[in-house]
């Protein structure tokens, strides 16, 4: 660097790299925070306001917020939200790594598996719903075929229609198309453990499963943590489209989850302000997620690169 | 002797194993795909009727599902298909395409944007990098439906509904998050010495970016531009608000209408085999590099 280009003293923009950093980050900053920051500032404003039938009126405080909390539908559709995300977050933990275990085993079809992940990885979201809708119809889906031809139905069901089966069949199509990214990030996590360890164990006469709960899962931490992590916030942004598609939140309510009810309050409905307090309850969910996960499970030191 | 025995035959059992497990994942993962793409080269009756019929041999094969899609055209034969066909089916190609248009812009503005940003990350060292950084990520948690309802105002307000600007910068700001991570890990992996002998040698920090570090971190780009990519042609909420018009529409939202009760089975197949093309065929083509950076191996 010349000299006297960083004598500007105080000014942070004085040294050139500082200069230059600001005008590389600035402009991703700037796009990032006024799409995601303005419209979720406007959404809180929203919800201290009176917007029935899609008109903003006065400020009332935290009336809609009152009024959402007193809606059994509103408190029910928390609790499916959570039972959603749980499930679905154990459900594509267990076989993701399940998947990854065998990839690691570095054979043949390894390279196949990885190929085969990619492919739902790539699958937009809205096809996976339609294919699974396809898969769940109730006169010629190939699920009913299956079940019914090998006798674990007498007749044709309607997994879609059915209260008791309509979030089963949500999460299903969830952790089918969510498996692939943790499989992947349990894959690099398991090749960074040193076979060494396994063998030295094996010599010492450890059983699988003590080698599984002794090595392996200690040692994936830093792993686990992060896919428990990504795939709660997959789980929770990205079932929308499942819904929407497949159940339209029914049977009755039954698959009606907090995003779902965002939307039916507000564009069908058209109640703006509960719907917004709703949105602003959804994005609360989420950090208080995030944040147990991070206080839980924080190993000593979170290296993200 | 003994001893090599069981070990042999445990290898063997091994062996059996891993490729049943293989064949039982690979089941799981692609017959959903399978199956999406039988049936769009089936016919309309044979997929209404029971059983399904999973072979696709010559009698029940027909190609009437793409020709309408392509063409427009309708089959010459079966009133009962052709009431099926439902108008939103010859929109399918154009929602393609907006897509594609879409998702082409985004990922060159992640590129463009993202490529010093994620430079400066990774090599500046000034106060607050590690904060604004994760300030950066941590949007990514935001669900689109916390924002989607005064995203929609704000659009209506300022004339971009059903257009595809409006979503054009939307995606580009929830991608961008996503390609900084990414690209950062990439550019850190970059031996700092090349860096600091062409600094040395009176290069520029631009310079350096343009012809020491890109080269070299080419996989990244390609990983994040791909990622990119997918994220913005297959974003749904958005998509399904801030575009009403069928011609407006992208592929999910209009993919998302489709195929309701009553229309053709075969239609909707063949409609996401055509959506699914482009991203599939880029998987296909980067598959290294998306494995690469899913895995995060960043060299």
């Amino acid at each position: 660097m010349p000299a006297g280009a960083s004598t500007r003293a105080g000014s942070i923009l004085a040294k050139p790299d500082h200069r230059y950093a600001a005008v590389s980050i600035l402009p991703s900053v700037l796009v990032v925070f006024a799409v995601v920051i303005y419209p979720l500032i406007y959404a809180v404003m929203m919800s201290f306001r009176d917007s029935r039938m899609g008109v903003l009126g006065g400020f009332i405080g935290l009336a809609n917020y009152a009024r959402l909390f007193s809606d059994v539908e509103f408190r029910l559709a928390i609790v499916r939200t959570l039972v959603l995300t749980v499930i679905a977050v154990a459900l594509v933990i267990v076989i993701s790594l399940g998947v990854a275990m065998v990839v690691n085993e570095r054979f043949r079809g390894s390279s196949f598996i990885k190929l085969a992940l990619l492919l739902p990885y790539a699958l937009p979201g809205t096809l996976s719903a339609l294919i699974w809708r396809w898969m769940y119809d109730p006169s010629y889906g190939i699920l009913n075929a299956v079940l019914y031809h090998t006798g674990f139905i007498k007749e044709y069901v309607t997994f879609t229609g059915d209260p008791r089966t309509a979030m089963g069949a949500i999460i299903l199509a969830h952790v089918w198309k969510f498996v692939p990214y943790s499989a992947f990030l349990f894959v690099a996590g398991l090749s960074s453990i040193p076979p060494g360890l396994y063998e030295a164990a094996r010599i010492d006469g450890a059983s699988s499963l003590t080698i599984f709960r002794k090595i392996t899962l200690p040692l994936l931490a830093p792993a686990m943590q992060l896919a428990l992590i990504v795939q709660t916030v997959f789980a929770v942004l990205y079932h929308f489209g499942l819904v929407y598609i497949i159940t339209g939140g029914g049977p009755g309510r039954a698959t009606t989850t907090l995003p779902w009810y965002v939307y039916s309050e507000t564009f069908r409905f058209m109640q703006f302000g509960r719907g917004s307090a709703a949105a602003v309850v959804l994005a609360l969910i989420m950090l208080v997620f995030i944040y147990v996960y991070l206080v839980a499970l924080s190993p000593k030191e979170r290296t993200v690169s | 002797m003994r001893r090599q025995d069981t070990i042999s035959g445990r290898r063997r059992r091994k062996a059996v194993w891993l490729a049943l497990m293989t064949v039982l994942i690979g089941m799981y993962l692609l017959f959903p795909l399978v199956w999406m793409a039988l049936s769009s080269f089936q016919d309309e009756r044979v997929l209404q009727s029971r059983p399904p019929r999973v072979l696709l041999t010559p009698d029940i094969f027909t190609l009437d599902h793409y020709n309408f899609l392509l063409t427009g055209r309708m089959p010459e034969t079966g009133i009962m298909v052709q009431a099926m066909y439902t108008m939103s089916g010859t929109y399918v190609l154009p929602s393609v395409v907006n897509s594609l248009v879409i998702a082409v812009t985004v990922t060159l503005g992640n590129l463009i944007l993202g490529i010093p940003a994620a430079h400066a990350f990774a090599r500046v060292r000034f106060r607050g990098n590690r904060t604004l950084f994760m300030a950066l990520f941590a949007t990514r948690l935001l669900p689109a439906l916390s924002i989607v309802v005064p995203m929609f105002i704000i659009v209506s307000r300022i004339g971009l509904l059903d257009t595809k600007l409006a979503l054009m910068v939307i995606y580009l700001a929830i991608t961008l998050p996503f390609t900084l991570w990414l690209l950062r890990g990439y550019f850190a992996h970059v031996p700092r010495e090349l860096e600091e002998a062409a600094r040395v040698d009176g290069a520029g920090r631009f310079t350096v970016l343009w012809r020491i570090v890109l080269p070299v971190a080419k996989p990244g780009l390609i990983a994040s531009a791909v990622f990119a990519f997918m994220l913005s042609y297959g974003e749904f909420p958005f998509a399904l608000i801030l575009t009403q018009s069928l011609a407006s529409r992208t592929m999910p939202a209009l993919m998302a209408g489709i195929g309701y009760y009553g229309s053709s089975r075969g239609m909707v197949a063949a409609a996401s085999v055509l959506s699914f093309a482009p991203p599939l065929v880029l998987a296909a083509l980067f598959r290294r590099q998306l494995i690469d950076g899913l895995t995060q191996r960043f060299e």
